[in-house]
């Protein structure tokens, strides 16, 4: 008897968005080991919406599913800090992560929880502005802007930007009637959203990038255990195969967005060591501070990412 | 002892989009706020959305069981009209035992996730941080109303009250 | 779990769902129960666990918030004489223009659907000052029914509207630039309603009594005070959503609070009873609409989890047909639901399935936004489900239903013409939201 799995992500599908290719390519190599396994790709939420799929795939309603960790950060608290300021800094540093005793305490707490971690996937994100570039904290104090993820929330109103909250498919028009003046989103939208007609300056990520976010590929322990060893074993294998294709592509789509905003006259800029040292000292006083203080283990949690060279 | 019961539900009802209204307003208020804050000082507003967003979810669901007492969810009633008196009145039943079916089911379900987030202790992936199980609360309430202003309405509808009261 | 086919098991649900609406139980728990039905079948008693979750996070949005929000300053205004007054001051500027009356219920209409995101409420506001007067001063009952109806569908075109803000949340479009798309062909839909109306009292030997009600300048003049609350409430709101002042979902808040406050302040609306009843009809209204999406919510992820969805969609891609064919059929369906559904519905479970396809056959999504709303137009003003429809029957119950439905029917054929002009000069709709938010 054949198997099928349901996976589910918030993503377009079918139009080479990487991280809707790195499900698909899951399912095809599935497939093609020929063990009486199938996977169904649901993507852009036509199942599931992006913030339901944590419960989904924890009670075993949903198998497979690639969404930011940090959506079920209210569940589980310490899933924050995979979406902490100044954690990760470049990919480099991202891949040496992703092996590192602090993931190892972060995928145990996700098996705890009924679900394990088929592919590791980062996600780096920019910074831009219709004022000036954001380099240090000061340069975005006063600025209205909308932070994409909660712990950026608390830093930046740390460093005086005053916070909108706002869906990202909002961003443009809230740049371009003046309510907004600056955002941080992932690299991806920021080219899908065509935000390069709005601002004057870019923050590329670059090697000393503040935000980057933990995206994997989660299936459902209820849903794994039903499968064979031999289906086990395809789709680990499957899942490591696209881990390495994504990283290698995300790093070419940090480059197009680069490119695309030199090409439509956005002065792009990157932050420096300084910088960047900078934005972790207010970090540790806001968004560290307050995980550390609300979360169980937080304080080592973060200790142990940053202790990763 | 019936209409005690009729009327309990009813002023239950009542109650509940009471509520509903003042929580309307108060989303009302609080988005002026933060938008005063935001474009006047400048100032951060971390709470608001959470409070806004969950206050006027919490409304509609709130309101739903006086909107079912006052006709207010739309139907198709083509057929219904159609149909001579006692026909339309076993048709009636039939709906009104339908939707009971699916608000006693919705009230388990959000029962159960209600329960879920309450000793989970789950809480919103937002700044605020609120605990889910406040927003979550009108959820079993509203359904557990709704289900009770089902059965008052096949009270009504078994006994005839109904067509004397008129069609509210 | 699965061992229907998606064919079969569409087949199913759709009769079961048909089966259900058949008893005139509320539409929101008929989609509600056989999405239960439908989850069960695909998944197992297990989907309880995320029925509830679902439902809410359905609706628990912020630009949901906004929906009861624009409805709310509907029903402020209309617990005002406000409509009346709205309404004398351009019965008499318009009163020696031959069937003034009909220009001027049409266009109370249409200004008063800038301050609505529903429908029925603009119908409703107009319709109990416009139907009575135009009876009394001899108009033919299915010109003043139709009017009404008709004008009342331009509450969902003219910004702002409830189904743009649910097509831009359901697509990920800008809402503000929704809004915008909506205004130029509503304007054309309005003028294209008075001319009809106009002609219409000719076809039916209605001749035009203009010599009497005159009013002189001074009597014009001192009518024009009294359109100022109309007047505060659409710049303001305006100016609150493309000023930079905050987003769509936020400035329906600040129309309603600024409605609210003119319409207490300026119409000395102090006792309870109104506010009362403000309150009572934007919860009737905003909670039917609010749980028909929660429900509809529901039966989206039973279709989807069928896999029916997919079946359908991928059954529309293959069509291997000219994209004017596919637009033609789109809109056929499109107007078939209409018939049955209320627009909500409708677009929480279409505007997913549809929007990739029409994005991929080279059309303007915020263009397609304005050829469905008046296709949900349409679907308010004829049978079996029509809201307008019902609104009108309750406020002229003195007209009997076939000639309210006999005077609405000839603006479905205007809507329909309304959009093959769409088709022909999309830049109607794009035009506007390119002027003021810049090219896509
Ligand atoms: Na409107
Ligand atoms: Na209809």
């Amino acid at each position: 008897q054949d198997i099928t799995l349901r996976a589910s992500h918030q993503f377009p599908g079918g139009k080479g968005d990487p991280r809707d290719e790195m499900v698909q390519m899951i399912a095809r190599d599935v497939e093609a080991a020929n063990v009486g396994l199938k996977i169904q790709v649901f993507p852009g939420s036509s199942l599931f919406k992006a913030n339901e799929q944590w419960g989904a795939v924890t009670k075993g309603q949903l198998d497979i599913t690639s969404f930011p960790l940090d959506y079920a950060s209210g569940r589980v608290p310490q899933f924050s800090v995979t979406l902490m300021p100044g954690l990760v800094r470049n990919f480099d540093r991202a891949d040496r992560l992703n092996d590192s005793p602090f993931m190892q305490d972060i995928k145990a707490i996700i098996e705890k929880n009924g679900a394990l971690v088929i592919a590791d996937a980062w996600l780096s994100g920019a910074f831009a502005s219709k004022k000036g570039c954001i380099t240090g904290p000061d340069s975005i104090k006063g600025q209205v802007t909308r932070a994409a993820g909660p712990a950026f929330e608390q830093m930046l109103a740390a460093a005086g930007a005053s916070i909108a909250s706002m869906p990202s498919s909002e961003i443009y028009s809230g740049m371009q009637t003046g309510v907004l003046d600056a955002t941080n989103t992932s690299s991806e939208s920021f080219v899908s959203y065509r935000l390069f007609e709005q601002v004057k300056c870019l923050t590329a990520p670059g090697e000393n990038a503040i935000w980057f976010m933990y995206e994997p590929v989660l299936m459902s322990k209820q849903s794994f255990d039903r499968l064979n060893p031999a289906q086990q074993k395809a789709l680990l294998d499957a899942g490591k195969k696209a881990q390495a294709w994504f990283a290698t592509e995300v790093r070419k789509g940090d480059q197009k967005l680069i490119d695309t905003y030199k090409k439509a006259g956005v002065e792009v800029v990157e932050m420096s060591a300084a910088d960047y040292d900078a934005w972790l000292k207010v970090a540790q006083e806001s968004s560290y501070k307050n995980f550390a203080d609300k979360v169980k283990g937080g304080d080592e949690l973060i200790k142990k990412a940053l202790s990763v060279q | 002892m019936v209409s005690l019961f009729l009327r309990t539900v009813d002023l239950l009802s009542k109650v509940a989009a009471l509520i509903a209204g003042l929580l309307l307003i108060a989303a009302m208020l609080v988005i002026c706020e933060m938008i005063f804050l935001r474009y006047v000082f400048r100032a951060p507003t971390i709470w608001q959305t959470d409070f806004v967003v969950f206050s006027a979810t919490a409304a509609m669901f709130l309101g739903a069981p006086y909107v079912l007492k006052t006709r207010g969810h739309v139907g198709v009633d083509v057929i219904e009209i159609a149909l001579p008196r006692r026909p339309r009145r076993v048709l009636g039943i039939v709906g009104a035992l339908l939707g009971l079916t699916f608000t006693v089911l919705m009230a388990y379900a959000s029962a159960i996730f209600f329960h879920e987030a309450y000793v989970n202790e789950w809480r919103t992936s937002t700044v605020a941080a609120i605990t889910l199980w406040i927003p979550l609360l009108p959820l079993p309430v509203s359904f557990a109303l709704l289900s009770l202003q089902y059965v008052a309405e096949l009270v009504r509808r078994v006994c005839g009250t109904d067509e004397a009261e008129g069609h509210a | 779990m699965m061992s229907l086919s998606p064919t079969s098991s569409g087949a199913l649900i759709i009769g079961l769902l048909f089966l259900m609406l058949a008893t005139g139980m509320p539409i929101a728990f008929a989609l509600g129960l056989t999405a239960i039905g439908g989850l069960l079948l695909a998944s197992g008693p297990g989907v309880f666990e995320v029925l509830a979750e679902t439902m809410f996070a359905g609706i628990a949005n912020l630009a949901y918030v906004s929906i009861p929000m624009f409805v709310m300053m509907g029903a402020a205004v209309a617990a005002t004489p406000a409509g009346r007054d709205l309404y004398e001051a351009l019965d008499r500027w318009l009163n020696r223009v031959p069937g003034g009356l009909v220009l001027s219920n049409i266009g109370a209409c249409a200004i008063f659907a800038g301050m609505t995101g529903s429908s029925p409420a603009t119908c409703a506001a107009i319709g109990k000052m416009g139907i009575p007067e135009m009876l009394k001063r001899g108009y033919p009952a299915s010109v003043a029914t139709g009017s009404i109806c008709a004008g009342g569908t331009l509450g969902i075109l003219i910004p702002p509207s409830v189904t743009m803000i649910v097509y831009g949340i359901a697509t990920e479009t800008s809402i503000g630039r929704l809004f915008l798309a909506g205004v130029m062909p509503g304007l054309m839909l309005t003028a294209m309603f008075m001319a009809w109306a106009l002609y219409d009292c000719r076809r039916k030997n209605f001749t035009f009594d203009i010599s009497g009600n005159r009013f002189s300048f001074a009597q014009k003049l001192a009518a024009l005070p009294k359109v100022t609350p109309f007047l505060i409430i659409i710049v303001g709101t305006l100016y609150v959503l493309y000023g930079g002042v905050a987003t769509p979902s936020e400035a329906a808040g600040a129309g309603a609070f600024l409605t609210l406050g003119v319409v207490i302040i300026m119409y000395r609306l102090f006792q309870p009873k109104p506010i009362f009843d403000i309150f009572s009809s934007t919860l009737r209204e905003s909670v039917m609409i609010m749980m028909i999406m929660a429900s509809a919510e529901l039966f989206a992820f039973a279709l989807s989890s069928l896999f029916i969805t997919q079946t359908v969609a991928a059954a529309i891609a293959g069509l291997d047909v000219n994209r004017w064919v596919l637009m033609g059929l789109i809109n056929l369906f499109l107007l078939v639901s209409g018939m049955f559904l209320p627009p909500v519905a409708i677009i929480v479970m279409s505007a997913p399935l549809l929007y990739p396809i029409i994005v991929s056959s080279g059309f303007d999504p915020y263009w397609f936004a304005v050829v469905l709303t008046i296709n949900m137009e349409i679907g308010l003003i004829t049978p079996p489900v029509g809201l307008n429809l019902f609104v009108v029957k309750a406020i002229a119950p003195q007209v009997p239903a076939g000639q309210v439905l006999s005077g609405s029917v000839p603006y479905v054929v205007l809507m329909l013409m309304g959009i093959v002009i769409l088709s022909l000069f999309p830049e109607i709709a794009t035009w506007l939201p390119t002027y003021v938010m810049g090219p896509l």
